[in-house]
């Protein structure tokens, strides 16, 4: 499967991975190998089967509807890039 | 947008063009706590970011586990609208990076809802309509952002993630309303069921309830949909109906110009008073929906569903309906007792304390409203006694307390918990209705407002009644009101014509 | 013989004895850690004052409770770096989660030390699991003790290598596609990957949720049988997570496995192996064969797309969980972009990795708009495909045999500039990870002196059974000796 550098830069756009110019050609290169090697999927007779939605256990577990604890606000921020007073704050959206 | 000029245009164009809306309903759910966490759905009031913990906060490693109560409301919902529930179902992730989205994806359903199908009653200028319900589904809210000024404009974003992971439905209806008023009514009807159904607060100002539209013309007769264009953020019914009239407006000029629509998104400007376009995204969207593997389906057990049916209140048009054949109520009155189910309930319970309902009806939905209001309380939380007030009604429906002492005493009785038939009789209040000191009062009043009198001979009807305001003024508002009224007008008439 | 080098089940003897104590193991672990560690690179983490306090609790403990205390409680362990620990800096081995210091603990971590053991530390492993050689740790590559020069395997290299090497007595690690049972193999220690949904994910910071299992890296099957049965149980915080009971592990370690039928994959021996792991599989059968089991050829025919579908799937789940990676709420972030959306690429760019980088690329790639049923939704189906493959072979069979890994451990960097290399070290553990089914790997010999694993799968839910096999084996075997660097006198 060819993949082109403009695909490349899209996805890397939807990822937020924010890649350079010089990095382009060579994810291209190399998602091509991956996918090349990926295709062979397509080589699988899967006509009639569902997807895995889960392995394991059936059943639905669910929380009861009960409030827990939240954190304080110190603790919910401390690792945040940006603050104002209790807020996050974040660069802007343009 | 209903009057002048502008109201003309949109009668033009609705005679020419038909509106084919679709509404996309949010509603907070009324748990306890959040979707997929145990922090609180009700963060009103709460400091910023102190209702969060790792799981809604998206912290690696924090897992999501699903609120029972949520999916359960949802149920209910799905089956007030006769929608159908698959015994299989899902969550999904839809994917993207926005700074009130923790984890860079929502958690919400794709292609297996919980609800499919369905239909909404609604009335619509006295006319009963339905529209379809294309499925209802469930999803978590996403934080707010704040900003000073413009969104656009703005140097920075503040985040506060309180509202994140809320357990928000999805109602989503297929484009079968065909005019700003009859997307108005659904959504008013929408909006009643869910309070009936104690799922939704039904507060659009809060937010807890929210509204987007689709909205597309077409000539009448045709089958085929024109291009849409999606209207998001309309958060009253006022300017729900407002946008959507621009909106066809807007649209129908762009046709008849010749011009070519494409899909666009757009939002509601007040101080325009206008739809605007809101700014589109970079990429196109691609949301990368897949099963979310963190939360295994969901299998709705037939069992439980029909336990969930089973428990399902009487809804609102059923209630009016059996309000009005149980109570002789008029359609309006019926409608108005049912609005929401607290009022309603309050209604059967006066009446069943003893009040007689046409008089109950129309106390409660106009005085008692009022006091209410002026009083800051709603009707269920008055604090009147119902065995009181139904026998002050009761005294009310026999004109043995006039309309005005008993409001009188009402706003008393609000005030102070006081019984207001003990305060009718304390201070002597009961309706004055001697025929003989009736017709003395109504005679002072003749000679005390000679210019009145005159004035009504003379053909003004009006006059009256300052007359009758100078007798209940003079009873203290003890005298039946209707009884001077036809006392002045027989004393007068007599006198003048003989 | 440094107790560190002898079993967690003799040093929990020796401390019920009082032949040792807590703070003894776990000074001797501190020890060694300083001693080799420089060597080999297994910690990025030492939390020493924690440990010792731990230690002294453990000690009490015991000495209130003797024998009722857990089998674990003062024992030295090691933690991968994808284990959330309340109050200890956790980076997943990835540079945009430095100065993370969660506000929880992973439930796995939370039964092991309620349970009395000590965590002196955190091993490296490669960046959010991904790898399988502990080349992509953003911190430091991690050492094989059996030789330096060598990959440990991964992604919990350091796990293993930690365990090899006798720095600690236990470790834990996280298996998605391998990440347990590799570098136990290549390193010569037993890796026990239990049932999906055996183990609590809560915590663990993801790489493909639907495949991710914390299990035990131990010197002996008894040993991890000892940890796994600590950490298993049904967990309300994670909804994966199963509400079975835990079969005891321990009783049936001795039932042996005469009598039992144990299957070999034809497709796992017909391919490309090391001619050493062909030899050493092969005795390893006969040996198992000479123990009253019947060994049998069985056809896995599915497995030849399981490393493909593989390669979608965890790709994909990973390009969904590591978004929450934004910079905002934690990690260094770019606090001074310009904009919003410059934030998150420079953060996200400075952040990953170049095998991360591509693994989003890959992931995003294969759920985006027109290639989602091509790519994630088939090999979602090609996943029931394998998974109906085991089923229709555990109707017979009692446990799959396999080799672990096609090769032994291999020169550091010889793979790092070939992904498909890299992914092929995958191929033999991959498709029980797809299964869900639990699988151990444990010492099986020497190929040119470096270790070789013998893998051993059984159906979902039957942790005790797959450990009872192993058992019976290493008890023929022996127990593997720990690499030259670990007998080394330490100061």
């Amino acid at each position: 499967m060819p993949i082109d550098g403009g695909t490349v830069r899209h996805v890397s756009g939807l990822a937020r991975l924010g890649l350079e110019d010089a990095e382009v050609d060579r994810a291209a290169e190399q998602l091509a190998v991956i996918l090349d090697a990926v295709d062979h999927l397509q080589a699988a007779d899967i006509r009639g089967l569902d997807p895995t939605l889960r392995v394991g256990d059936p059943g639905t577990p669910c929380r009861a509807d009960q409030v827990e604890p939240s954190l304080p606000v110190e603790r919910a921020l401390a690792g945040a890039s940006g603050r104002e007073a209790n807020l996050l704050r974040v660069a802007a959206i343009q | 947008m209903t009057q002048g000029s502008s109201g003309r245009r949109l009668a033009e164009v609705l005679s020419q063009w038909e509106p084919v809306i679709g509404l996309e309903v949010h509603a907070q759910l009324l748990t306890r706590s959040k979707m997929f966490c145990g922090c609180r759905a009700d963060y009103a009031g709460l400091p910023p970011n102190s209702n969060t913990c790792p799981t809604c906060l998206g912290l690696p490693g924090a897992l999501p586990v699903a609120n029972a109560a949520a999916i359960r409301m949802t149920v209910r919902t799905g089956l007030a609208l006769q929608s159908r529930i698959p015994e299989h179902s899902k969550f999904d992730r839809k994917n993207y990076f926005y700074p009130d989205l923790p984890k860079g994806y929502q958690i919400s359903q794709y292609d297996l809802p919980l609800c499919v199908g369905g239909w909404l009653e609604f009335d619509v200028g006295g006319t009963e309509r339905a529209a379809r319900i294309t499925r209802v589904h469930l999803e978590e809210d996403a934080g707010k952002l704040l900003h000073a000024g413009e969104i656009q404009r703005a140097g920075f974003s503040l985040v506060d993630l309180n509202r994140a992971g809320v357990p928000l439905m999805e109602v989503v209806g297929e484009p079968d309303l065909r005019s700003p008023a009859e997307a108005r009514a659904y959504l008013v009807a929408l909006r009643q069921l869910l309070v009936y159904l104690g799922v939704n607060d039904g507060n659009m100002e809060e937010g807890s309830l929210r509204c987007d539209a689709n909205i597309s013309l077409r000539r009448p007769g045709e089958e085929s949909l024109g291009v849409r264009a999606e209207v998001k953020n309309l958060n009253s019914f006022r300017i729900l109906q407002r946008a959507l009239e621009h909106e066809v407006v807007r649209q129908a000029a762009l046709l008849e110009s010749g011009a070519t629509l494409t899909p666009e998104t757009r939002g509601w400007s007040e101080a325009e008073a206008a739809t605007v376009p809101q700014r589109g995204k970079e990429e196109a969207e691609d949301y990368r929906y897949f099963p979310d593997p963190d939360l295994p389906p969901i299998r709705c057990d037939p069992d439980e569903v029909a336990a969930i049916r089973s428990e399902l209140p009487e809804l609102p048009r059923a209630r009016a309906l059996r309000l009005r054949q149980q109570h002789n109520l008029s359609f309006d009155e019926a409608r108005g007792l049912t609005e929401r189910p607290g009022e309603a309930d309050h209604f059967e319970q006066l009446v069943a304390a003893g009040a007689p309902p046409a008089t109950a009806a129309a106390w409660q939905l106009n005085e008692l409203a009022g006091l209410c209001q002026r009083a800051h309380r709603s009707i269920e939380t008055s604090g009147l006694d119902l065995g009181q007030l139904a026998r002050l009604l009761l005294l009310v429906q026999r004109r043995e307390v006039s309309a005005a002492t008993a409001k009188t005493v009402l706003a008393q009785a609000l005030e102070t918990g006081a019984d207001p038939v003990g305060l009718v009789e304390a201070g002597g209040l009961r309706q004055l209705s001697d025929e003989g000191e009736l017709t003395d009062r109504v005679d002072q009043a003749i000679a005390a407002r000679p210019q009145a009198a005159r004035d009504f001979l003379a053909g003004n009807d009006r006059a009256l009644s300052a007359l009758v305001g100078h007798v209940m003024a003079a009873t203290r508002g003890r005298a039946d009101a209707r009884r001077v009224d036809e006392l002045l007008r027989e004393r007068l008439t007599r006198e003048g014509g003989g | 013989m440094s107790w560190l080098l002898r079993s967690l089940a003799d040093q929990a003897r020796g401390l019920r004895r009082g032949e040792v104590t807590s703070a003894r193991l776990v000074e001797e672990a501190l020890a060694r850690i300083a001693a080799l560690d420089p060597r080999i690179g297994a910690f990025v983490r030492i939390t020493a004052t924690q440990a010792r306090a731990a230690a002294e609790a453990a000690d009490r403990r015991l000495a209130a409770e003797g024998d009722g205390a857990p089998p674990v409680c003062g024992i030295p362990v090691g933690l991968k770096d994808v284990l959330c620990v309340e109050g200890v800096e956790t980076c997943a081995g990835s540079r945009i989660l430095q100065g993370f210091v969660p506000p929880y603990t992973a439930t796995a971590v939370a039964r092991l030390t309620a349970a009395g053991a000590v965590a002196v530390g955190t091993c490296n492993c490669d960046e959010f699991a991904m790898g399988s050689s502990t080349e992509n740790s953003a911190y430091q590559i991690t050492r094989n003790p059996h030789q330096l020069g060598r990959v440990p395997g991964g992604s919990s290299g350091g796990s293993a290598a930690a365990v090899a090497a006798g720095l600690v007595t236990a470790s834990l690690g996280t298996d998605t596609g391998g990440s347990i049972r590799q570098p136990a193999a290549l390193c010569g220690v037993v890796g026990f990957k239990p049932t999906y949904g055996r183990v609590s994910r809560f915590g663990v910071i993801a790489f493909a949720s639907s495949l991710d299992q914390v299990g035990p890296l131990t010197r002996t099957v008894e040993d991890a049988a000892l940890v796994y049965s600590t950490i298993a149980g049904h967990d309300p915080l994670d909804a994966t997570s199963s509400r079975r009971p835990v079969d005891d592990p321990i009783a049936e370690l001795a039932l042996g496995v005469e009598g039992m039928r144990l299957g070999v994959p034809a497709e796992y021996v017909d391919g490309d192996l090391d001619p050493g792991v062909r030899r050493e599989f092969e005795a390893a059968c006969g040996r198992l064969a000479a123990l009253g089991a019947r060994i049998e050829t069985v056809s896995l025919p599915s497995t030849r797309f399981a490393l493909a579908a593989y390669y979608v799937i965890a790709p994909a789940e990973a390009s969904s969980n590591l978004a929450r990676m934004d910079g905002l709420r934690f990690g260094p972030g770019a606090p001074t972009a310009p904009s919003l959306r410059a934030a998150y690429e420079q953060a996200r760019h400075a952040g990953f990795g170049p095998e991360v980088r591509r693994r989003i690329m890959l992931g995003t790639y294969a759920l985006s708009s027109g290639y989602y049923d091509a790519y994630y939704r088939r090999a979602q189906q090609v996943r029931t495909l394998v998974a109906q493959d085991f089923g229709r072979v555990f109707e017979r069979i009692d446990a799959i045999l396999a080799p672990t890994s096609p090769t032994p451990a291999f020169p550091l960097g010889s793979r790092t500039e070939d992904p498909l290399a890299m992914y092929q070290s995958d191929v033999l553990t991959v498709p029980f990870s797809l299964a869900g089914v639990p699988a151990v790997s444990l010492p099986a010999g020497l190929s040119e002196g470096l270790p070789v694993g013998l893998q051993i799968a059984t159906p979902a839910f039957q942790d005790a059974r797959c450990l009872r096999v192993a058992a019976a084996f290493e008890r023929a075997a022996g127990v593997a000796a720990p690499p030259a660097l670990a007998r080394e006198p330490v100061g």
